[in-house]
């Protein structure tokens, strides 16, 4: 992203311009980020403009020697969704659904599905099981700190993995199943 | 744990993929956002400015108020049996004696005025006026605390020969029951007296003024501390209002549905409503512990709740399938979970009444104004006197839950925080919020589901102390 010193300093004064730059430069990706945590669109959108909040109120943190820009805001946002979820005390974050059985599922399969797909099937997962897969495959976490984080065993984050992993194949699997029907169509 | 094929590819799915965006429309709400906050950030910001100056408004001007009462009181010794002025000079040598002339011009107070410096010497049988930081506690002398209204011209060499002062009695502030009370006898027993010394503290000349506006300095304070008794032993009865919201933490414990399971566990929106009659008894000044009779009434608002989408297990699911390459169409049919979205709706009410006793302590600061705060908290042991809960599902099926599923003993945990208004000295009036927590469950373990419930109230009560 191309956002120079001279933008920076001027979002730091709090200049209008400045940060509209910044937040166009950056609103899709954060947006992307948000997507994967939320249940769907709006709730994505609320928390797009929460990070933006935090953003523009802690850019001042930011230490451009100790890393790229792109990374900071990526670590404030991930902070920030985690924050707004853990006071929406939304989440039960240990899920039991029953009898879910591994389906298999190939690299085709996965390579057949757009990304939007895979976004739309990740929202679609119950809230603890997002949050889970967030953490772990996208946030690199490891299962202590998701443990930690969420208050659970590290065992149970690595079963609720695995049951989140299972329950993303049978809905990516129905999306492909739709897929058929639309090329049927 | 590392991550497999599965995880990496979902990875790399996602990696530098950004979702599309209204870039101008996500900005505008963003601005507007900021917006609200800022305006919320200033209202709190100013509301929080505006109370702390309140408060120390409040403080200021008390202080400034017990200072002016002090320099301004003057205890009158009109006792006939002080009246001799030789004998009153023997017994308190040091005391500033002023000779009052009735009626007195300037002249003549001005004579006055030079006698009593030398007040020992000369012999009159006219009341002396004097302060009464010495007099013994609970002295039989008339004492009559006056206010003068104060006037910065009075003691100027213009102030008007012969003007006419008004007095108003004035109760000192930070008083005890027994300070008030000895004037007031007294008054009640001299009546004569008092309406001889209104007819000649109406034309006190000058130099009584001027000594009066001497005694600015006047330690109150020692009066009041000599006198000062803890209030021991001091009662009061209370009777207070609550209304509040309440959160209700749901645990399933019995329901089998499926598509009741993942019903939000956390339900909001119950109202509380309260009343209470209690009983305080004051082990000190501050402290006091409190025991009554309550009614709350617990009742949530008419609400729909939806369940969320549940995965269900299908044995033999048909999956249709066409081959590309031979343009043949096939039905197999394999062993599935299926997300379906069963929507429970269903509305609730729901009304639990329950009378209690609640034992509590509490610490309460009197401030030098009439306003003070309350901190208290304790148990509330409640019995159930009547639950109505009602559940209307979807196919227009009514459910009640029947009241043998609630136990009939209910623990809370009671704490607030109140400011007070005292009235007078046996009336005040509290305004404060209050938390109530469950301590045990509401339902018994056959219960199709627990609940405990955590409310936030205002309360306000009126106290009566004797």
């Amino acid at each position: 992203m191309n956002i120079d010193q001279n933008i920076l300093s001027k979002c730091l004064k709090g200049e209008k311009c400045a940060e509209k730059a910044l937040f166009s430069a950056f609103a899709s990706k954060v947006y992307t980020i948000c997507s994967r945590y939320s249940a769907n669109g709006m709730e994505a959108k609320d928390l797009l403009q929460e990070c933006f909040i935090i953003i523009f109120k802690k850019l001042y943190q930011f230490d451009e020697n100790k890393g790229e820009l792109g990374a900071w805001i990526h670590k404030i946002c991930v902070r920030t969704i985690l924050n707004v979820l853990k006071k929406q005390n939304r989440y039960s974050h240990v899920v039991y659904m029953e009898n879910l059985k591994d389906v298999p599922v190939t690299e085709s399969d996965l390579f057949e599905i757009q990304e939007t797909e895979l976004i739309a099937a990740i929202q679609q997962l119950p809230n603890g099981y997002r949050e889970v897969i967030n953490l772990f495959i996208y946030e690199n976490w490891s299962h202590k700190e998701i443990g930690e984080h969420l208050g659970i065993a590290e065992a149970t984050s690595r079963s609720q993995l695995n049951r989140a992993k299972a329950a993303l194949k049978i809905i990516l699997l129905k999306s492909k199943k739709k897929l058929y029907e639309k090329r049927l169509a | 744990m590392k991550k497999d094929w599965l995880d990496k590819k979902l990875e790399e799915k996602l990696k530098g993929f950004d979702l599309p965006l209204d870039l101008e429309a996500a900005w505008d709400s963003l601005e507007q956002n900021r917006k609200k906050d800022d305006k919320k950030k200033f209202l709190l910001s100013s509301i929080s400015i505006v109370l702390v100056f309140a408060f120390l408004g409040i403080f200021f001007h008390q202080g400034y108020k017990e200072e002016g009462i002090a320099s301004n009181a003057i205890e009158l010794n009109f006792n006939s049996a002080e009246l001799d002025k030789p004998k009153l000079a023997e017994k308190m040598p040091n005391e500033r004696l002023i000779e009052s002339g009735v009626g007195g011009d300037h002249s003549s107070s001005s004579s006055s005025s030079s006698s009593s410096s030398s007040s020992s010497s000369s012999s009159s049988s006219k009341p002396a006026l004097r302060t009464t930081t010495e007099l013994p506690v609970g002295s039989q002398s008339l004492i009559e605390v006056k206010n003068i209204e104060r006037n910065k011209n009075l003691i100027t060499s213009k102030f008007p020969v012969g003007h006419t002062i008004s007095f108003e009695t004035k109760k000192l502030r930070k008083r005890t029951e027994e300070q008030n009370r000895l004037p007031l006898i007294l008054k009640q027993n001299n009546t004569e007296q008092k309406s001889q010394i209104s007819n000649r503290i109406k034309t006190l000349p000058l130099q009584e003024l001027a000594f009066a506006e001497r005694q600015k300095e006047l330690p109150l304070e020692k009066i009041s501390e000599a006198n000062a008794r803890p209030q021991k032993n001091k009662k009061g009865i209370t009777l207070s209002t609550l209304y509040g919201v309440a959160n209700m933490n749901k645990k399933n414990q019995n329901l089998e549905e499926a598509a009741f399971k993942f019903i939000d566990e956390k339900e909001e929106a119950y109202d509380v409503l309260g009343t209470k009659l209690e009983y305080s008894h004051f082990l000190n000044n501050q402290f006091y512990i409190r025991a009554g009779l309550s009614y709350q009434l617990w009742s949530d608002r008419i609400q729909s709740q939806q369940s969320n989408p549940i995965n269900v297990f299908e044995e033999d699911y048909p999956i249709e399938i066409r081959e590309y390459n031979n343009g043949f169409r096939d039905t197999i049919t394999q062993d599935l979970w299926i997300e379906k979205i069963e929507i429970a709706t269903f509305d609730i009410w729901n009304k639990t009444h329950y009378v209690g006793l609640p034992i509590s302590i509490g610490y309460q600061w009197d401030t030098k104004s009439k306003f003070g705060f309350d901190i208290n908290g304790g148990i509330n042991t409640n019995l159930l006197v009547k639950a109505e809960i009602h559940y209307l599902l979807a196919d227009n099926n009514l459910e009640s839950i029947k009241q043998e599923e609630f136990n009939s003993l209910l623990f809370q945990l009671e704490a607030g925080i109140s400011t007070f208004y005292n009235f007078n000295q046996s009336l005040r009036l509290d305004l404060g919020i209050r938390s109530i927590f469950d301590i045990n469950n509401r339902k018994t373990e056959e219960a199709s589901f627990n609940s405990q419930y955590s409310s936030y109230n205002i309360s306000l009560g009126l106290t009566k102390i004797f």
